[in-house]
């Protein structure tokens, strides 16, 4: 029988079975396809498991879940830019999309710069960027950030811009470049 | 609506189409009429665009049942063989302790101002040696704890950013002065001529704070208090708060622990521990976090800079008091500041906690009885 607080085996399983994939997609998108994703999961839910059953509605369930999850995986990017640039290279996303191996290697490269900028943002900024970017709404994002949904405007419009200096370093080499000339610079 | 009125999280959320239509619709209208603003929605466009072609190169990488499979196996791998016993701290205790430790590391941080050289030290290091009062507005007290965003973000950012190094143990009964000392490390005080009906061990915990400039930014924002800025020079700061065990000896009928009224010198609780101690980076500079937090708790910025002028604020720690709620009196016990509490409740109005420390020992007294009989009981034990 379970202690007060303490997970019942079918409990935690069905919750398990319920937000995974979701976790598992937003560990992947970060770190890539491959087996440090998974293992980011299976702290996640560990640390859920042995924190006890204290959080019980599924939106806490999922926001704690994704705060989580998203924050060890942002710390795997971090650890990644320190090491050498051969330690990593192979490791990033193999997925065939039926490219030319240039048109894949430039892939790979760009996605790789994503990460990289994500991971220079502070963790809160680069999570508010990836909730809305999975297309959630403000109210959504608001119950997993924890804050109101009057502030999501705010949060959003701060990471943008965070992102966006990051970007600008690393296009042109000067943050103070004007949003405009960078998209024009994309272009 | 006003220039004033409009600011980049409406606008932003306009992008989204997250306002109701007739707030839309207003700033539909400043942004016609206003060419700052219509530039500054024009940037806010274009950084969204940036953000979200970048975005869209991470690709995304559905679940299937295998990769369901294999993680319930990762997982129940992990349960199995970590090493450590489970759940001998759960997230509610955790929660707890953060809830506990805040107000003292939000304190102590507040006391560590002004710097005193320890230069030798790779860290500095500040210890609680007298207390001072500060008086909270009961407004300002009752907006603080009637904001629930505000409480649900300072809770889930000790959450996030507060470490728990060393869990407190469960209370642990000890067998006399001797056990006592022996445990708990320093010299254990007793009432004369009374014998203790339970003494227990209590406590001992260490937790670490990563400084976030940005989440406590964040939280001043929720709370309203958007024209106080946090420093960037504490961004990163990882302050760390230990307290060793401390003893909690009980006299007489306390009713299941608890005070209730009575006749003077039935019931006394006295608890002992060792000061609190926080260490911080060198060369971190609390003194201008300090001035914000005041002037959150609602000083003017020129009360909050006269406020840090007139304490120690290395050793230093302040008690947020709430006028109408409690009263105080400083008070000299052995030569020794201390403070003498009391709820301002007039069915509680005999009861009293008083506090003070010496020679790096914190003692709270609990008790009935008035301020002589506090202080005389005080003076038994020095």
């Amino acid at each position: 029988m379970a202690m007060p607080g303490e997970w019942k085996e079918a409990e935690f399983a069905c919750l398990f079975r319920e937000h995974y994939g979701r976790i598992l997609g937003v560990a992947r998108r970060i770190v890539g396809n491959h087996p440090e994703a998974e293992e980011i999961c299976a702290e996640t839910f560990w640390r859920l498991y042995r924190s006890g059953a204290q959080i019980t509605s599924t939106t806490r369930v999922y926001g704690w879940l994704y705060r989580t999850a998203t924050r060890a995986a942002i710390d795997v990017l971090r650890a990644r830019q320190r090491k050498p640039q051969e330690q990593i290279t192979g490791m990033l996303d193999p997925e065939d999309h039926g490219e030319s191996p240039l048109d894949s290697l430039l892939r790979r490269e760009q996605i790789d710069r994503v990460r990289g900028m994500l991971a220079q943002l502070d963790v809160e900024k680069a999570q508010i960027l990836l909730l809305r970017h999975e297309a959630m709404s403000y109210m959504e994002v608001a119950e997993i950030m924890c804050v109101r949904p009057g502030s999501v405007g705010t949060m959003l419009a701060r990471a943008e811009e965070a992102f966006c200096k990051v970007y600008r370093r690393q296009v042109t080499g000067n943050e103070r470049t004007p949003d405009i000339l960078v998209a024009k610079e994309e272009r | 609506m006003t220039h004033n009125e409009l600011n980049l999280g409406m606008m932003r959320a306009l992008m989204d189409s997250a306002v109701a239509p007739e707030e839309a619709q207003e700033i539909a209208e400043h942004l016609n009429e206003c060419a700052i603003c219509r530039g500054e929605f024009q940037n806010l466009k274009t950084r969204e665009a940036t953000t979200r072609g970048a975005m869209n190169e991470l690709p995304s990488a559905p679940c299937d049942m295998n990769d369901l499979r294999r993680g319930w196996m990762a997982f129940e791998r992990k349960r199995d063989t970590v090493a450590s016993p489970r759940r001998t701290w759960s997230t509610g205790k955790t929660w707890w302790l953060a809830a506990g430790l805040a107000p003292a590391m939000f304190v102590i941080m507040l006391c560590v101002g002004p710097v005193r050289v320890w230069a030798q030290n790779f860290l500095e290091m500040f210890r609680v040696e007298r207390f001072t009062v500060l008086e909270v507005s009961p407004e300002v007290g009752a907006s603080l704890q009637n904001n629930q965003m505000l409480n649900q973000a300072i809770s889930h950012m000790l959450s996030d950013q507060v470490r728990v190094t060393q869990a407190p143990q469960p209370p642990q009964p000890l067998d006399g002065e001797v056990a006592a000392r022996n445990l708990a490390g320093f010299d254990v005080r007793l009432v004369p001529g009374l014998t203790p009906t339970k003494m227990l061990l209590e406590g001992g915990a260490a937790a670490q704070l990563v400084l976030n400039r940005e989440r406590l930014q964040s939280i001043l924002d929720e709370a309203g208090r958007t024209d106080l800025q946090i420093p960037a020079s504490i961004d990163g700061a990882e302050v760390s708060f230990r307290l060793a065990p401390g003893v909690m000896t009980t006299y007489a009928q306390c009713a299941n622990g608890q005070m209730h009224p009575r006749a003077s010198g039935q019931c006394i609780t006295l608890m002992q521990v060792p000061s609190p101690i926080v260490t911080a980076p060198r060369g971190f500079d609390p003194a201008q976090l300090a001035q914000v937090g005041l002037q959150f708790l609602g000083m003017s910025a020129s009360d909050a800079s006269s406020f840090t002028q007139t304490v120690d604020w290395t050793s230093t720690l302040v008690v947020p008091v709430i006028p109408g709620r409690m009263s105080y009196r400083q008070v000299l016990i052995d030569g020794r500041e201390g403070i003498l509490l009391r709820p301002a409740d007039s069915a509680a109005i005999e009861r009293y906690t008083l506090t003070w420390v010496n020679n790096g020992i914190v003692y709270v007294i609990e008790s009935y009885g008035d301020d002589s009989a506090a202080l005389a009981l005080a003076e038994e034990l020095t």
